[in-house]
């Protein structure tokens, strides 16, 4: 396979989504196109959207006809510079063979999720392409959240390695018991959860909360981490939103948590009813409210974050990325340097704190560099 | 925070009733495109003149060429219009809502939110609280997962159109509602264009309901004998019930100059 040739593939746009209808390209083979290109449209579930090219280069295949019905990586068409001779795409094309995507494995979006005991306590995760395939990127949420918040990362990530996000203990669908409110056992945690599906090394991208599990891993077990990447991370300073976490954990209704919510984003218009219904509810189960209380006065006392294991992380050897949302209301982005002289740091101008979300393309960009160069 | 964002907007800058049949909604929709690209948020219900409205995968269909114009000849023209899903009618008893912004949200976040919006606001407007949910429905031209439904038969549509803007995107939420209409008419229409157009879809006139058969027992309180006047208004309310706007207050008054809408909610720039 020639590094200089691009697939277009049908995305997966949210969980649900396990094919599209190929509506019309937009532009013609032999056209030159920049990144961020719109190429073809594609429909799913009714809604009209268009693909953009990841990379510039000339379409030189169109592989997919207009009006066809096709699963998600799905190849649609071929990207490549001139140089690549006509034979070459060809070849490429015909030997291309679309990577497994859970809904191959006989079912929609149940598949999606999985469920593994570590220490006692059943762990919700998605597991995307076949762990021995590559050295996996696990994705691991922040306070209060769950592996949905990777929902428009996993897929840039899983473009080329396999990928693993978790609900930590006493979160999302994951059993509401913690393992311990300290970072140590947090940490311990996660790498109980890796050896649980038999996986030795593993690419860690931590948001806030993950982020310094991330870096604590990676104290814990340097040759287990093969990259980090932190991205509004704790564990790099003193302090974190006392008033965020305070009102977090307290805010029982709608009206009290909306404010709250809106604290994590530059724009606070993404803070839907949804968003605010899903997380009522999972704050309502039983031991949740009891277990946050407990993480948060475990970790961020007085607002003060007590473990700071990301500070000179870089110097271990291990490629760090830090990425932060200039905007950040909840961990000021100013910690963005504390991981070493060696970290590679992207500060994103007005972004909030849940950048990967708010600046998905971005961050993905960034993501899928560190990936490859420290692969 | 569990789960992801996006999804409805929270604020709408302007919402009119048209009080004339377009010749197409498809002119107004691209304007309410272009201005949610500029961060205007805004709301059109609408009629149209007689049409067969079809997303744009209709077009790869064989022949498509000729059942557009079997359809014409049948007094129903044909339009490629920018949201999913199939072919669907326009004309006399049918309204539509339109509804366009811009969000800092990637690639369908929060898709289903506004799909479940749209079916909660056409409920409550339709005076079918508890009644009508959002379900696919066998059969029913346009067929999706979020259709209105009441006891199994279609009485409103959804569908959406997403494009990028900036770092976000661009969103046109549409829904057709079915005010008053002859179920068995229409379904002959749509199938004889599929069958021209060679497509395999058919579909049933008993997939379809309307308001005027729902509330044919003058359930639903609208103002004066005009039907679709009412249910338009009724919308009207509904969409201004859910927009949390923050701007200074204005009257408000329905496109087309045909009787002026005022309200209390003085927050909200009708055009």
């Amino acid at each position: 396979m020639s590094a200089t040739i691009t697939p277009i593939t049908m995305p997966k746009w949210g969980l649900s989504m396990s094919e599209g209808t190929v509506v019309a390209w937009l532009v013609d083979e032999g056209a030159e196109v920049r990144s961020g290109m719109p190429l073809l449209e594609v429909e799913t579930d009714k809604i009209n959207n268009e693909i953009e090219a990841a990379e510039a280069g000339i379409l030189r295949r169109k592989v997919a006809q207009e009006g066809a019905l096709l699963p998600v990586k799905a190849l649609l068409g071929v990207l490549a510079p001139a140089e690549v001779g006509d034979a070459e795409i060809d070849a490429y094309v015909a030997a291309y063979v679309a990577p497994a995507t859970e809904d191959d494995q006989g079912g929609a979006a149940a598949d999606a999720y999985q469920f593994v005991d570590v220490a006692g306590l059943r762990v919700r995760y998605a597991g995307r392409g076949d762990l021995r395939n590559g050295v996996p990127v696990l994705f691991i949420h922040g306070f209060g959240g769950d592996l949905d918040n990777w929902l428009f990362n996993i897929d840039a990530a899983g473009e080329f390695l396999p990928t693993l996000a978790l609900d930590l203990p006493a979160h999302g669908q994951s059993a509401v018991r913690l393992p311990g409110a300290t970072l140590a056992d947090l940490s311990a945690f996660v790498l109980a959860f890796l050896d649980a599906l038999g996986v030795d090394r593993v690419h860690l991208v931590g948001h806030s909360l993950g982020g310094t599990i991330a870096a604590s891993m990676a104290r814990a077990a340097a040759k287990r981490v093969a990259s980090l990447t932190l991205i509004a991370s704790a564990g790099l300073g003193d302090e974190i939103d006392a008033d965020y976490l305070g009102g977090f954990v307290a805010a029982s209704s709608r009206r009290e948590l909306k404010p709250v919510m809106e604290r994590l984003f530059a724009d606070a218009s993404l803070v839907s009813r949804q968003l605010l219904d899903d997380v009522l509810r999972f704050k309502r189960l039983d031991g949740v409210g009891a277990a946050l209380t407990d993480l948060a006065a475990g970790l961020f006392a007085g607002g003060r974050q007590s473990d700071q294991p990301g500070r000179g992380i870089a110097d271990s050897g291990i490629p760090v990325q830090v990425i932060w949302g200039s905007a950040d209301r909840i961990i000021p982005s100013r910690h963005a340097t504390a991981a070493g002289a060696a970290a590679k740091v992207h500060v994103l101008d007005g972004a909030g704190h849940m950048v990967q979300m708010e600046r998905a393309r971005e961050v993905n960009a960034l993501l899928v560099e560190h990936l490859r160069s420290s692969a | 925070m569990s789960g992801t964002a996006g999804g409805w907007p929270q604020r709408i800058d302007s919402i009119a009733i048209e009080s004339s049949p377009l010749d197409d909604g498809l002119a107004l929709e691209d304007e309410l495109l272009a201005r949610a690209a500029d961060g205007f948020s805004g709301a059109r219900i609408w009629r149209s003149r007689p049409l067969l409205v079809v997303s744009k995968k209709y077009r790869a269909l064989a022949d498509f060429d000729k059942a557009a114009a079997g359809s014409e000849r049948r007094g129903m023209p044909v339009r490629v219009r920018r949201s999913g899903g199939g072919a669907v009618p326009q004309g006399p008893g049918i309204l539509n809502l339109s509804v366009a912004w811009r969000t800092s949200a990637g690639a369908l976040a929060g898709s289903e939110d506004i799909y479940t919006t749209l079916c909660a606001l056409l409920a409550q407007a339709l005076g079918l609280r508890g009644t009508a949910t959002p379900s696919a429905v066998l059969g029913s031209f346009c067929d999706g997962r979020f259709n209105l439904a009441v006891g199994g038969r279609k009485i409103a549509g959804t569908a959406q159109f997403w494009r990028r803007a900036g770092d976000g995107h661009v969103v046109l939420a549409h829904a057709l509602v079915l005010a008053a209409i002859d179920p068995v008419a229409l379904t002959a229409v749509l199938n004889a264009f599929e069958a021209e157009a060679g497509s395999p879809r058919r579909y049933a006139a008993g997939a379809l309901t309307s308001v005027a058969v729902e509330h044919a027992t003058g359930t639903l309180a609208v103002a004066g004998d005009d039907l679709e006047r009412g249910v338009a208004e009724r919308i009207f309310d509904s969409l201004l019930s859910r927009s949390a706007n923050t701007v200074r207050p204005r009257e408000c008054l329905p496109a087309g100059g045909a009787g002026k809408k005022t309200t209390d909610r003085e927050d909200v720039t009708c055009i």
